[in-house]
């Protein structure tokens, strides 16, 4: 009998796949899974957590705001306006909103959680007429009416856990933040469809009050003046879809002629004035905002 | 982050190096296997009946790591299932290079044929997380000696 050990060809045994590609496929399909399972958890969260009371809401946020002292006639005036509006977009009974005058230069504005909203005397000076200031706090008050910011923290939270299954460090570094004291106070970055909606029902909002959307757009025009291709950020023309945002809206304000805007009451200008700048509140409140010259809150980072 | 770049780096690094290790031993055993195939080791019992041998045992022992791409690999192909390619080739190298390793002490014996050839295979270290570190392979035959 005749014994050889002839040479058998490769790949028989291993497979001659590069294991690069193994790796990629492996990598890539596990992500796809990971990423599903995080947007179904974020699903979820987003549904729980528009169903937690909203009076629990404020309380939690009851600890973490301080508030500014404004002008008694401005806070009035403010939160006058602030009331006419939540009437008028049928805000449940147990919510309620209340405007805080920060005196900081940031042209800025943002809602928060518990029913807060913030407003910088940057953005204040620069508004011409009552209908502007409407439409900004129609649109705060709205992102509030539909729960987004404690949305925003459900989400926030349970990227964070997710996030913390890879790295330890980076999730709980996110965590951190949105769970932290500054995060109360700080970016609540919306989705555009949440952007869009409260635009929605601030046009609305506006409309009813108002019985036209005429000066809404002013609100934008001052943002996009401030923040837009003028002042070198590069923003406005990487993203399109702020623009179409601000077509919108301009869309809606169109009125017939002869409509006017409602001016500001007489004094308001004296009111800001009136406050002597608290550098270090309005420094807790700044520091805390990462980007502050950006529009954040009215989600024209997007 | 710190985390992230540290794995990415092991990653590179084990793939790198298993990469290299892996090509230059491939082309070292198919070398060898050439050379040393004048020894045909076979796993029949009985031997040539017309001559008369005498025999002797011999052995070839192999020990080879896993590196951090493969075990990495290894992890994720543990969620999904399906062939582990990259403990395939581990395998088939240590297997070989075993087999190799059994003909040259034959061949140092100026053995015509090995016979019965047997093949054992172990893990010799694992982890504590339970991954596997390095194999064992062993070949071991009878060499017929004229």
């Amino acid at each position: 009998m005749e014994y050889t050990n002839p040479q058998m060809p490769e790949g028989i045994n291993a497979s001659q796949e590069h294991p690069l590609k193994e790796f990629f496929w492996l990598s890539a399909s596990l992500m796809t899974g990971l990423l599903v399972l995080v947007a179904v958890a974020v699903g979820l969260a987003d549904t729980m957590v528009t169903r937690i009371p909203f009076h629990i809401e404020r309380d939690l946020s009851a600890r973490y705001i301080s508030t500014t002292p404004a002008s008694p006639e401005l806070d009035e005036y403010l939160n006058s306006l602030a009331a006419r509006i939540t009437r008028a977009q049928g805000m449940p009974e147990e919510m309620s909103v209340r405007i805080h005058y920060v005196n900081g230069d940031t042209i800025n504005a943002f809602a928060t959680l518990g029913g807060h909203i913030f407003i910088f005397r940057g953005l204040l000076e620069k508004l011409p007429n009552e209908n502007a200031l409407a439409m900004l706090l129609a649109h705060e008050i709205a992102h509030i009416k539909h729960r987004d910011p404690i949305r925003g923290l459900g989400r926030g939270v349970v990227i964070g856990m997710s996030l913390s299954m890879l790295s330890r460090e980076a999730g709980s570094a996110l965590l951190d933040r949105m769970l932290s004291q500054g995060s109360f106070l700080t970016l609540m970055k919306y989705s555009r469809e949440q952007e869009r909606a409260a635009d929605r029902v601030a046009l609305a909002t506006v409309h009813t009050l108002y019985g036209h959307a005429r000066g809404a757009d002013t609100l934008f025009e001052v943002l996009l003046k401030t923040h837009g291709p003028d002042s070198g950020i590069e923003l406005f023309r990487s993203h399109p879809r702020i623009m179409e945002r601000i077509d919108k809206v301009r869309a809606a304000a169109e009125a017939p002629p002869g409509t006017t805007v409602t001016a500001l009451p007489e004094g308001f200008a004296g009111w800001l004035k009136a406050e002597a700048p608290d550098p270090a509140e309005v420094i807790k409140l700044e520091t805390e905002r990462s980007f502050p010259l950006l529009p954040v809150a009215l989600g024209m980072n997007r | 982050m710190i985390e992230i770049t540290f794995l990415l780096m092991l990653l590179i690094a084990g793939y790198g190096f298993g990469r290299y290790a892996e090509k230059s031993h491939y082309r070292s055993i198919i070398e060898r296997e050439q050379q040393l195939s004048g020894i045909p080791a076979v796993k029949s019992k009985i031997p040539p009946a017309d001559q008369n041998f005498q025999s002797q045992l011999v052995t070839g022992n192999v020990v080879i790591s896993v590196d951090y791409f493969k075990r990495f690999i290894a992890g994720l192909r543990n969620l999904v299932g399906g062939s582990m390619n990259a403990y395939e080739s581990l395998l088939d190298r240590a297997r070989r290079e075993a087999i190799l390793r059994m003909k040259k002490e034959a061949e140092m014996l100026g053995a015509e044929y090995v016979f019965n050839v047997k093949m054992e295979t172990s893990i010799i270290s694992i982890n504590a997380k339970g991954n596997v570190g390095s194999i064992e392979m062993l070949a071991y035959g009878t060499a017929l000696i004229r």
